[in-house]
């Protein structure tokens, strides 16, 4: 109950930045509702809390406020469908500090078929990555503070289709493509 | 017993302090001591009781989970185990290869799930992955990448079959109409050559016609030479009679000058003059009769010279008319030389047509095999038509023909997958009602990097290519 309440603080976000190791990556598990029910070292290394505090939260505890809506909204909508989903995030710890992380989100079904929950395996980006990102998320974020959340999300998807369709590739093969560049 | 975690030497020193506190009891005498001794030693057992309880829970949930990864389940992970506890190594550690064996199985089913899908572009991420599990999915990525390229060229055949297959249907309608063409073409030409042999014939016997004209021609205009001159001879022949005529004239005016002399003498002689008077008189009349004749010759030989030289005249129109005529006949002549040139040039030239002609049937006769051959293979080496189409020829045995089999085997083994990839290209093609070698080459560049799904539906090939 402790770890609940603590984590419905939203910490302070601060410019330090983590960077994931090459070698590592951050492994978690929600439910259908995506409350954490597990979390590996290296996740609680860098999200800043303890197991038990993650455990039962809300997965977007960790979302960092740049992040534009449409991201999440894209990625619940992916893996409703059963798709499986790459994003980059940027996330934020429990003491404001932030860290970029290449995220590959699938549902996860239990042996008579039914949806069991998500899991989530967050790989360091690479650099050039983020920095192709940024101004996109940026725009989107924009977007949507000017125009409020549901009318910015529109007009940013209408943004977004515009940038694949000039890469002439879908979003899948576009966020592959600039992580193995 | 080296590297003890912290619970394990929290339970070691606990029960150092159980030991030392129970030889305590033992040793000691003193009722007092000995009651708090206890009450210390039943604490400690208490404590150590718990622990154990909590390290045996931990056990069996240890033991659930290694049986659920047994029966092949890898989604369980240890959690909620006390920090430092004795067991919170060996979870940790578990849990790492459970996220280790997960990620892997997810990975490799992703992975070969998009490549069915043609998506080469995702293979398995190895990033984050260890040993074995890192190598595996090194290795897996191989196979797709080999897999990849056999799809993409199973596509093209695919592609280019039913492009053949196209073309073909389309070529074996172009070729009945060529052969049907060229027989068209070989009967009109047939038909020239008949013609134009008539022609070479009628050309040849009017040259004859002129040329025996031209002699004719040549005689009557000697014979009007001939006549010419016999008029001019006979021209001169009147103008001498003319002269000799006038010389009568004056002869008989000159002998009436002297009748009329020897009359008057006669007179003057008297009577010995009158039978004078009587000759002089005869001679008078006879002169007179003379010079009326001669008088009457001179105006005949007048008509005469006159009628000669009209005829003379019409006689040297004539000549000139015959000069004119000769003329225009050599003028034809030579044309009619030219005439017969220019239809033996064309009658080579035709000659040569017809025989190109034949060969381009013979040869479009020969495609057309060929093609029925190809259309009916291409249902399935052992479909109807090709047994149709075997029966039909069973003598023919060429070398071409047996390679055409080969490549139709060959189609066969490529045409059993992906049905619907297939129904789709043939759409497009269907489409696009031509071949233009552009479209092509764009599908083509598009089965390379593998996203021809994409850009099969999209309409911006259709556009590329109307």
């Amino acid at each position: 109950m402790y770890g609940i309440l603590n984590t419905m603080i939203r910490p302070e976000p601060n410019n330090q930045e983590k960077i994931l190791r090459e070698s590592d990556f951050i492994v978690s598990k929600t439910d259908p509702k995506g409350i954490i029910t597990y979390g590996n070292q290296i996740f609680i290394e860098y999200s800043g809390y303890s197991e038990s505090e993650l455990l039962g939260a809300p997965h977007n505890i960790l979302r960092h406020p740049d992040m534009p809506a449409l991201v999440f909204k894209l990625l619940w909508d992916t893996i409703k469908q059963g798709r499986e989903i790459f994003a980059f995030v940027k996330n934020l710890s429990k003491d404001g500090s932030f860290y970029w992380v290449f995220a590959h989100v699938t549902p996860s079904y239990s042996l008579d078929g039914r949806l069991s929950g998500y899991y989530s395996v967050r790989r360091k980006p690479k650099d050039g990555a983020v920095s192709a990102v940024v101004p996109i998320y940026s725009q989107l974020l924009k977007l949507e503070k000017e125009h409020g959340r549901s009318r910015g999300m529109q007009l940013g998807s209408e943004l977004l289709d515009r940038t694949l369709s000039e890469a002439g590739m879908e979003y899948d093969e576009f966020v592959l493509r600039l992580q193995n560049q | 017993m080296t590297n003890l975690c912290l619970g394990c030497r929290i339970n070691k020193i606990l029960v150092l302090v159980l030991a030392v506190l129970v030889l305590g009891l033992a040793l000691t005498n003193v009722l007092a001591l000995k009651v708090v001794l206890a009450v210390a030693g039943l604490l400690v057992a208490g404590v150590l009781y718990s622990r154990i309880l909590n390290l045996c829970h931990e056990i069996h949930v240890l033991d659930d989970l290694c049986a659920k990864v047994g029966d092949g389940d890898c989604s369980g992970r240890i959690t909620r185990i006390r920090p430092n506890s004795e067991l919170s190594r060996v979870s940790d550690n578990f849990n790492r290869a459970l996220d280790q064996m997960e990620t892997f199985f997810r990975e490799s089913r992703a992975a070969f799930e998009a490549c069915s899908q043609r998506k080469y572009y995702r293979f398995c991420i190895t990033q984050g992955m260890h040993g074995n599990f890192k190598d595996g999915l090194e290795h897996l990525n191989q196979s797709l990448n080999s897999m990849a390229t056999s799809n993409e060229f199973m596509l093209r055949n695919e592609f280019l079959t039913a492009l053949a297959g196209m073309n073909s249907e389309a070529m074996q309608g172009d070729l009945e109409d060529t052969v049907s063409d060229s027989q068209a073409i070989l009967q009109c030409v047939q038909e020239i050559v008949h013609e134009t042999e008539k022609m070479g014939a009628v050309v040849s016997s009017n040259r004859e016609k002129v040329e025996f004209s031209k002699v004719r021609i040549h005689e009557v205009q000697e014979q009007g030479a001939a006549s010419n001159k016999a008029i001019s001879e006979l021209q001169e022949l009147s103008s001498e009679i003319l002269s000799h005529a006038k010389g009568i004239q004056s002869i008989a005016e000159q002998t009436n000058l002297l009748a009329l002399n020897a009359h008057i003498e006669a007179a003057r002689a008297g009577k010995h003059g009158r039978s004078f008077a009587v000759v002089a008189n005869a001679i008078r009349e006879l002169s007179d009769e003379v010079h009326r004749l001669s008088e009457k010759t001179m105006q005949n030989l007048n008509r005469l010279a006159k009628q000669g030289e009209l005829v003379e005249g019409s006689a040297k129109i004539m000549l000139s008319e015959i000069d004119n005529i000769q003329e225009v006949m050599s003028e034809v002549l030579e044309a009619s030389t030219h005439t017969q040139r220019a239809v033996q040039v064309t009658m080579n030239g035709i000659r040569t047509v017809k025989s190109q002609a034949e060969t381009t049937e013979k040869r479009a006769q020969w495609i057309k095999l060929k093609q029925t051959a190809f259309l009916a293979f291409n249902h399935g080496h052992d479909s109807q038509e090709a047994l149709m189409f075997k029966t039909a020829h069973s003598g023919f045995n060429d070398k071409e023909f047996r390679l055409l089999q080969q490549a139709v085997m060959r189609m066969d083994e490529n045409f059993r997958q992906d049905r619907e990839q297939q129904m789709e290209i043939l759409n497009i093609m269907q489409n696009m009602g031509g071949t233009g070698s552009k479209s092509f080459l764009e599908l083509d560049q598009n089965f390379k990097v593998g996203r021809v799904g994409e850009h099969v539906k999209s309409q911006g090939l259709l556009k590329a290519v109307s």
